[in-house]
């Protein structure tokens, strides 16, 4: 049973789809990464499964929580899905935040919301919460405001109102990307943990295939709006299916290589992600594909069980030639 | 006349001694730098690295002498660049460039990209054929002729960061400071101008100093790195070296949090968790 099913979702900008018949699930407990370039439709499809689509954007499709279809449900029902259920942690952690409320007000409030405590029982609560998120000395520290604090300890705070009701799934847009790499590593870090000790699951998205990879235990591609690839992360980066996931592992080992790729010998992907609007019809990745044949000009199916991979002419198993490239740069 | 000629092979193109630099007001500073003092050598590839806030833009600055140091000195060929004057400068200006990380930003929205990439020729008086020159330095990071006459806004970031290098390469520098100039990329578009950086770097001779949060990108492109801390150089070397046995707490904090494909993420513990470094 999954705890939140995502199917045809779809969700069109004056008629140009931003995100197309975008399909996963999650299991109770699990972690799940999503990756995908600038504009693959990550956010879109996050905002989509939260119901905080901006104006004029409608997703169409199927959202699963729980048994509940989200997608239907009225503003009042889904806000209160919203923080108990489901919680948020966003990129800026600012956006999160009341710059004129103290960080322990902020949490506190979170508590009280979704919980019938009285407001002595919620600041205590508050208090053991912060030394959770790694504020050693809460009694000071909850009296900050937000700008009083580094990003990465504002981060924090939005973590602990994320927690604070024991979300059944943390969805986290970027959360790490505006901040330092150490700064990173402790926030991804204390997510896992968090969501680790109560159970929640967790949906990671990122651009970035080392930070996904090492937290989750199975990842989406998404290209062009569509999800071209789902794998378990240990089957994704050992055999990719899909040639844009292959690419994008060859550059980042490439990158992640220790000093073995000569400078300027990265592999690369020809061209680059086209504009909203200006993707090719048929399969997405047209043009940019090393594979690609007549038959891509119309759109591939996606194909698989545990392992999904929408591409007329995927990498099949290690006797493929390309396919055994890559396998062989894992243990490097 | 100049002094190029008495330099040896492997003396520094720039040089920092001691350089200290405050902003803020003088009830409340900001050191931005402290008694860094740091070299540029022909041919290095000398990644900068650190924090965000950790001076890496400020001391690009002041090693295209953008700003004076408050303390301190910093040296173009061995010679001082205190209260030079901008003729004084003029050689300087047109051997050290620099490409910076937002392409929107560093581009005038209303000139067309071949104006754009002509500019430095005309405001450090360079003579010759500018149009032919600015075709040749398309040619050279890969653009089309045609792109010339086009605007800003009809590229892409990385087509745009292509045409930010081009104008940094219009004079002919020998020194090439990249501020961040890879970090605004998607991770495709990215590994295509780290191989055209490497490209030119290779073709022309060039010197690169490469500015970076991302350690990462430094080892692969760099054979040299100063890490800052804080405004303090507190480690510096060559990067196999530095990568394999960090000496200070924070390069290792910073080489242990870099993520790695299907690695494990592990907190690093050296790390000063509650001061807030914005
Ligand atoms: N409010 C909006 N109105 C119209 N188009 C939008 C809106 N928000 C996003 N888009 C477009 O939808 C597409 C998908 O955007 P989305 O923000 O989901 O991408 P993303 O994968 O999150 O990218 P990034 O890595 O840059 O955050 C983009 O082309 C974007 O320009
Ligand atoms: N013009 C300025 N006025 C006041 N303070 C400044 C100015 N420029 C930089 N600073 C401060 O100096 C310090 C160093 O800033 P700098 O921009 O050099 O850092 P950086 O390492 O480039 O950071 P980033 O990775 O965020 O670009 C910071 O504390 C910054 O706030
Ligand atoms: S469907 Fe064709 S163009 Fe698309 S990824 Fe597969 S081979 Fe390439
Ligand atoms: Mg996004
Ligand atoms: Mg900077």
């Amino acid at each position: 049973m999954s705890l939140l099913e995502v199917s045809q979702l779809t969700v069109d900008v004056q008629g140009i789809p931003v995100v197309s018949d975008v399909r996963f699930a999650i299991s109770a407990g699990e972690r799940l990464g999503l990756i995908g370039e600038s504009g693959s439709g990550k956010t879109i499809t996050a905002l989509a499964i939260m119901g905080l689509l901006p104006e004029g954007l409608r997703a169409r499709g199927s959202v699963v929580l729980d048994g509940t279809e989200l997608l239907s449900l009225s503003e009042r029902r889904l806000s209160a899905v919203r923080g108990s259920r489901i919680a948020m942690v966003f990129q800026e952690p600012m956006t999160a935040l009341d710059p004129l409320m103290r960080v322990g007000t902020q949490i506190t409030d979170a508590i009280r919301i979704h919980e019938r405590v009285g407001r002595r029982a919620a600041r205590d609560r508050m208090l053991q919460l912060m030394p959770r998120v790694g504020f050693s000395n809460p009694r000071e520290q909850s009296r900050r405001f937000p700008h009083q604090l580094s990003g990465g300890q504002r981060q924090r705070i939005v973590i602990a109102i994320a927690i604070a009701c024991g979300p059944a799934l943390i969805l986290a847009d970027e959360p790490t990307t505006a901040l330092d790499v150490t700064v990173q590593a402790q926030v991804l870090a204390l997510l896992q943990d968090l969501v680790q000790d109560q159970g929640s699951a967790l949906l990671l998205i990122s651009h970035d295939l080392a930070v996904v990879s090492s937290v989750c235990q199975r990842i989406v591609v998404m290209y062009g709006g569509r999800v071209v690839e789902s794998a378990s992360t240990p089957e994704l980066l050992t055999r990719p299916r899909h040639p844009y996931t292959q690419a994008l592992l060859h550059t980042s080992r490439g990158i992640g290589g220790n000093g073995d790729t000569p400078a300027g010998h990265l592999p690369t992907i020809p061209g680059s992600v086209p504009e909203l609007g200006r993707f090719p019809s048929g399969c997405v990745f047209r043009g940019r594909c090393d594979r690609e044949q007549d038959r891509c000009l119309e759109a591939p199916p996606t194909t698989g069980s545990d392992h999904l991979v929408a591409c007329w002419f995927p990498l099949t198993s290690p006797s493929d030639p390309t396919a055994a490239v890559t396998t062989g740069g894992v243990g490097a | 006349m100049t002094a190029a000629g008495a330099i040896q092979g492997s003396d520094p193109i720039l040089q920092m001694l001691a350089v200290t630099r405050r902003y803020g007001t003088r009830s409340n500073p900001v050191v931005a730098l402290s008694q860094v003092s740091m070299e540029v050598r022909p041919q290095d590839r000398l990644g900068v690295v650190g924090e965000s806030g950790s001076g890496k833009s400020t001391l690009a600055r002041l090693l295209l002498i953008l700003e004076d140091p408050d303390e301190g000195e910093v040296r173009f060929q061995g010679r001082s660049m205190s209260g030079k004057s901008r003729s004084e400068l003029a050689e300087l200006r047109r051997a050290v460039q620099i490409v910076f990380q937002d392409p929107f930003s560093s581009l005038d929205p209303r000139l067309r990209v071949g104006d754009s990439i002509a500019e430095p020729l005309r405001s450090l008086g360079i003579q010759g054929d500018h149009r032919s020159r600015v075709q040749e330095l398309l040619d050279a990071v890969g653009l089309p002729a045609g792109s010339a006459r086009m605007y800003p806004h009809q590229f892409s970031g990385g087509q745009r960061q292509r045409v930010a290098i081009a104008r940094a390469l219009a004079s002919q520098p020998r020194v090439l400071v990249a501020d961040e100039a890879v970090s605004a990329l998607d991770v495709s578009v990215r590994a295509q101008v780290l191989n055209l950086l490497a490209r030119l770097v290779e073709r022309f001779g060039l010197t690169l100093v490469f500015i970076s949060h991302d350690m990462a990108v430094v080892r692969h492109i760099c054979t040299r790195v100063v890490v800052l801390y804080r405004g303090q150089v507190v480690e510096q070397g060559q990067v196999e070296q530095v990568f394999r046995d960090p000496q200070h707490p924070y390069t290792q904090a910073l080489i242990s949090s870099v993520p790695t494909l299907g690695g494990r993420i592990v907190a690093p513990p050296t790390f000063d968790w509650e001061s807030p470094s914005s």
